[in-house]
């Protein structure tokens, strides 16, 4: 506080913009809740593995792959481009780790650090690309259905019902088989879909607690139009809450993407789900293998839980920034 | 007149991370038997904190730095759980806070006051635990017949009096009233105060009444507690209160209430508002807000003293002040 | 209404006749409205430029419900609203509403619910003209500056962005009633502005709305549940009893001398601050109940004891007893008495 107002102090000869003071208040709020984000140990867990994956994703990867990794025209018996990569100098594939290959080698006799480092950068972008149509439209049905209520509300919550009943799983099988599906189309179907479900319940009910407040009826009394307390007070006031369900969207996303590879059913170069497809259909998660080919399921396997987790326990930690009575004092 | 409750320089503060919140600080003062006492002060200055600790129905950060509450001779705030347990309901009960929408609507009401007594007294049998709150109900002016009803089909003036008669299930010496009228409609609040008042003669019970309300108080207690700012400022028979104020504040804010009685009198504003109890100075609280202020005001606390016969008072200048109070007031 | 100092039409401000507001009372989610609360059932009266008058009753009596008609936050089933000598209760071209809006406004009771938690002082004072497309940036951080300053939250510029919870509730309020003033509205409705505050600080927020009102020439109607805070607030008074008004006059003949039975009953009920005032209250039986579709008669009656035959029958019209004090009640009817 202190700082704003000192500022305010000293300059109220001259009319400093109201955009800069927005910034410097936004990012007054942003350390606020910061700190108390970062008293959650479970949010700061979940943190810490998502920035250490992001660093191996987009810093670590791209270094490794120009470098260590390269394919030079002489030495290119040793690949590691996590598609079409083949080392030559392994007898049989998939081999353990090594010191060549950290991870081992796949099936097909490709690097599984590699494939789980190129993979990374792609399960982040449709994780949040997904969680951020999900909420886009959650929040603007919701609040449309909360303000309006009667008939629209009546029909869009009809239709959140029906979305959750929808067999999500069976209905993304019958799409990929009637057309390609790759990444980007993944995360459209899965955010259009989870964005008209649940989440519009929540923050619907969300927009009719802030709907019949004070605030509300004071700008109506000056005059104020729907849209403008539409956009000026109920949005604003179910974001945090908006912006916590797209954690937990990030999780469900990448879990259904995993689960669609694992079936063969995306049309995608690589991903974690597709590590363990290729294991599988080569037979090598199967009996007793599972014990003898650990690296081919558990690095992709972990992975998975873990940026799953990660996302959740970071949708804990807010939810203490967004709910103040889960605070501790 | 015996004493029932002692209370004792009590200090309770609330740790938080920024320090302690000093939400009761050195307080005292004694209610003798049959006598009922009003504590007043605006929200935040302690009273409700004050009542709490007697109960010791404290929240996990507060801390009871010093002080005593003796009651009948027993310090309270030595005793175990289980000695406390028996001195809640039967020897001290409390009337909290908007208790009437804390009744549980599954349950008829009869029932959740026949659960309660036998919760605290495992020997009464149900019949006769009945039969007591068919006595109750006819003490504090309810239709016995509405004991099966549920709170639903009560009004809010009837919730409020099963919650008295919850109150008085385990026939209690003493009883605490935390804003027992604050939720209600004038003409329900004067009849429930004239009810609990009668009540209180009639069992002769010792009573603490606790309200932001100065008017409210004026109507039932004998004596009268003004609280500020964690500390209570003056303390005298109601009487005296009203007629005698000798704290500033006790007089800004008889001056400052406004009144349907006699002539329209002009309002006195007390300015500024009551401090953040927040590692609060060890001055008088009241003196950044007090006209009459000296330099010795905001550098000591005030001690608490006895300025005439019953009549305790927290002030440095408390003898010359009246004049200068009438002063003030004329212009 | 009060003949007595009856000037010129201008200085009527606002000008209600007849009013209803009747709630539909829907037993099922599906089932039609049959039956119907009526908060608000045929009310008159008018208000002049600097006139304060109370809304005094228990709750339930419609008395925010009337205030909130009356800016046109729920639309009235009956009756007419003219403001400033126009006809607004049906307020259809935006040119009209815009004006309307620019010149009534509202304070309300919470002051924690009151203020939109994430918009700064600035933003929150400044909203009508924001909405009402009043002027420049400057233009509006002045005028905001300037209001804050008239209500006491001073220095204005370190308050200017901050968050309401960053305020104590005095000054929350000190800030409704600067972003209800800061258009210099002709008409502001105020629903227990003080009823939530400390007894030190609501003497200070009455007090400066009374200089307000004065220095503006403004005028008010304040909605209050208690008699000894529209005694101080206000130039008269309107008891309003489930929907009606029961009584009206000026405050200090109301407070001195009720006549309605209602009346006398709310106010032997007030506690008076002095210990060795012994009140005599005045007994009435039963408690409020809720108007819906009440029948033909007193409303007042289940619970009067000086219920007469007659009250069954009719209801009581509300007429003028001597220099503008008027009230609903056959006692006082010379005719059918």
């Amino acid at each position: 506080m202190s700082n704003t107002t000192e500022e305010m102090t000293a300059s109220s000869e001259v009319f400093e913009s109201p955009f800069k003071i927005k910034l410097k208040l936004m990012w007054r709020a942003f350390k606020e809740n910061w700190k108390i984000f970062s008293e959650s140990k479970i949010g700061m867990l979940g943190f810490w593995i998502v920035i250490i994956f992001a660093v191996a994703g987009f810093i670590v990867y791209p270094i490794l792959a120009s470098t260590v990794w390269k394919s030079t025209s002489l030495s290119s018996m040793v690949s590691y481009n996590p598609v079409t990569g083949y080392d030559f100098t392994i007898a049989s594939n998939p081999a353990p780790p090594s010191l060549t290959h950290l991870l081992g080698t796949d099936p097909l006799g490709r690097d599984i650090l590699a494939q789980l480092l190129y993979s990374t950068p792609r399960e982040f972008a449709l994780g949040i690309i997904a969680a951020l149509i999900t909420v886009f439209l959650g929040t603007t049905i919701g609040t449309i259905s909360a303000f309006y209520g009667g008939v629209v509300d009546t029909f869009f919550m009809r239709l959140a019902d029906l979305t959750l009943l929808f067999p999500f799983i069976p209905f993304l099988i019958v799409i990929s088989g009637m057309m390609t599906v790759n990444l980007f189309m993944l995360a459209l179907i899965l955010g259009v879909l989870s964005g008209f479900g649940g989440i519009t319940i929540i923050l619907r009910s969300q927009a009719m607690i802030v709907k019949v407040k004070p605030f509300i009826e004071s700008a109506k009394v000056s005059g104020a139009s729907n849209p403008y307390i539409i956009v000026n007070h109920i949005i604003p006031n179910i974001m945090p809450l908006s912006f916590l369900y797209m954690m937990f969207n990030v999780t469900g996303a990448i879990f259904s993407e995993a689960v669609l590879s694992f079936f063969g059913l995306l049309n995608i170069r690589m991903s974690w789900g597709l590590m363990i497809y290729t294991a599988d259909t080569a037979g090598y998660i199967v009996g007793t293998n599972i014990g003898t080919y650990w690296w081919l399921w558990l690095p992709p396997g972990a992975a998975i839980t873990l940026i799953c987790g990660a996302f959740y326990f970071i949708g804990r930690g807010l939810d203490e920034v967004v709910n103040p009575r889960l605070r501790r004092r | 007149m015996k004493p029932i409750l002692e209370v004792e320089n009590l200090k309770m503060y609330y740790s938080t991370k920024l320090g302690y919140v000093k939400a009761v600080d050195g307080i005292s003062f004694v209610l003798n038997e049959g006598e009922s006492l009003g504590l007043v002060g605006e929200s935040g200055c302690g009273k409700t904190t004050t009542s709490m600790a007697i109960m010791r129905l404290l929240a996990e950060n507060a801390e009871i730095l010093s002080g005593h509450i003796y009651f009948k001779g027993k310090d309270l705030l030595k005793l175990n759980n289980e000695e406390m347990n028996k001195v809640r309901w039967a020897g001290i009960s409390m009337i909290f806070q908007a208790a009437m929408n804390s009744l549980n609507p599954v349950y008829k009401v009869g029932d959740q006051i026949i659960e309660a007594i036998i919760t605290h007294e495992p020997n009464v049998t149900f019949e006769e635990a009945r039969e007591r709150v068919v006595n109750l109900y006819k003490l504090v002016g309810l239709d016995p017949k509405r004991i099966d009803n549920y709170p639903h089909e009560y009004s809010g003036g009837m919730k409020q009096r099963a919650i008295i008669a919850m109150s008085l299930s385990c026939n209690p010496d003493m009883i605490i009233a935390d804003e027992p009228t604050t939720a209600l409609d004038v003409i329900v609040q004067d009849m429930i105060l004239k009810e609990m008042s009668r009540i209180q003669k009639k069992l002769n019970m010792s009573m603490i009444y606790i309200s932001h309300d100065i008017a409210v108080i004026a109507e039932v207690a004998e004596k009268i507690g003004i609280m500020y700012a964690g500390k209570l400022v003056e303390l005298s028979d109601s009487v005296t209160i009203f007629k005698r104020p000798a704290h500033p504040y006790t007089i800004g804010l008889m001056s400052s209430f406004p009144s349907v009685k006699g002539e329209k009198k002009e309002l006195v504003t007390i300015p500024g508002e009551p401090p953040n109890l927040l590692n609060a100075p060890d001055s008088c609280r009241f003196a950044p807000r007090c006209p009459f202020a000296t330099k010795e005001c905001l550098e000591k606390e005030p001690p608490y003293e006895e300025i005439e016969p019953n009549h305790f008072i927290a002030c440095f200048h408390p003898q010359n002040l009246r004049k200068q109070v009438n002063e003030y007031a004329k212009g | 209404m009060p003949k007595v100092e009856m000037a010129n039409a201008t200085d009527v401000v606002l000008k209600v006749e007849n009013l209803k507001k009747f709630f539909p009372v829907r037993k099922g989610v599906f089932s039609r409205a049959k039956s119907f609360l009526h908060a608000v059932d045929d009310i008159s009266f008018e208000i002049k430029r600097g006139e304060v008058l109370a809304l005094v009753g228990e709750s339930g009596c419609g008395k925010t419900t009337t205030g909130k008609t009356l800016v046109k936050l729920y639309e009235p089933t009956g009756g007419k609203i003219k403001f400033l000598d126009r006809d607004v209760t049906d307020l259809r071209s935006d040119v009209d509403k815009k004006w309307f809006h620019s010149k009534s406004q509202m304070i309300f009771q919470d002051p924690f619910e009151s203020l939109n938690p994430r918009k700064t002082i600035f933003d929150i004072v400044s909203e009508p003209m924001n909405i009402q497309n009043k002027g420049n940036l400057k233009y509006r951080e002045e005028k905001t500056m300037e209001i804050l300053k008239r209500v006491g939250i001073s220095p204005p510029n370190a308050f200017l962005w901050r968050y309401p919870h960053e305020l104590s509730g005095g000054q929350r309020q000190r800030v409704a009633i600067a972003r209800a003033l800061v258009m210099n509205p002709e008409f502001v409705v105020a629903d227990e502005p003080t009823s939530m505050l400390d007894v030190s600080i609501r003497t200070q927020v009455m007090k400066l709305m009374m200089d307000l009102i004065s220095d503006m020439n403004m005028s008010f109607l304040y909605i209050t549940h208690d008699f000894a805070v529209a005694r101080y607030m206000s130039d008269y008074i309107s008891v309003m009893y489930l929907g009606k008004m029961v009584e009206y006059g000026k405050t200090e003949e109301i407070i001195q001398n009720p006549l309605h039975p209602y009346t006398k009953a709310l106010i032997s009920s007030v506690p008076v601050p002095d210990p060795e005032f012994k009140r005599k209250s005045i007994q009435i039986k039963g408690g409020i109940g809720k108007a819906i579709d009440p029948l033909p008669r007193c409303r007042f009656y289940d619970r009067c004891l000086l219920a007469m035959d007659i009250c069954a029958k009719k209801e009581p019209p509300l007429l003028d007893v001597g220099s503008g004090h008027k009230v609903a009640c056959f006692l006082y009817d010379k005719k059918e008495k």
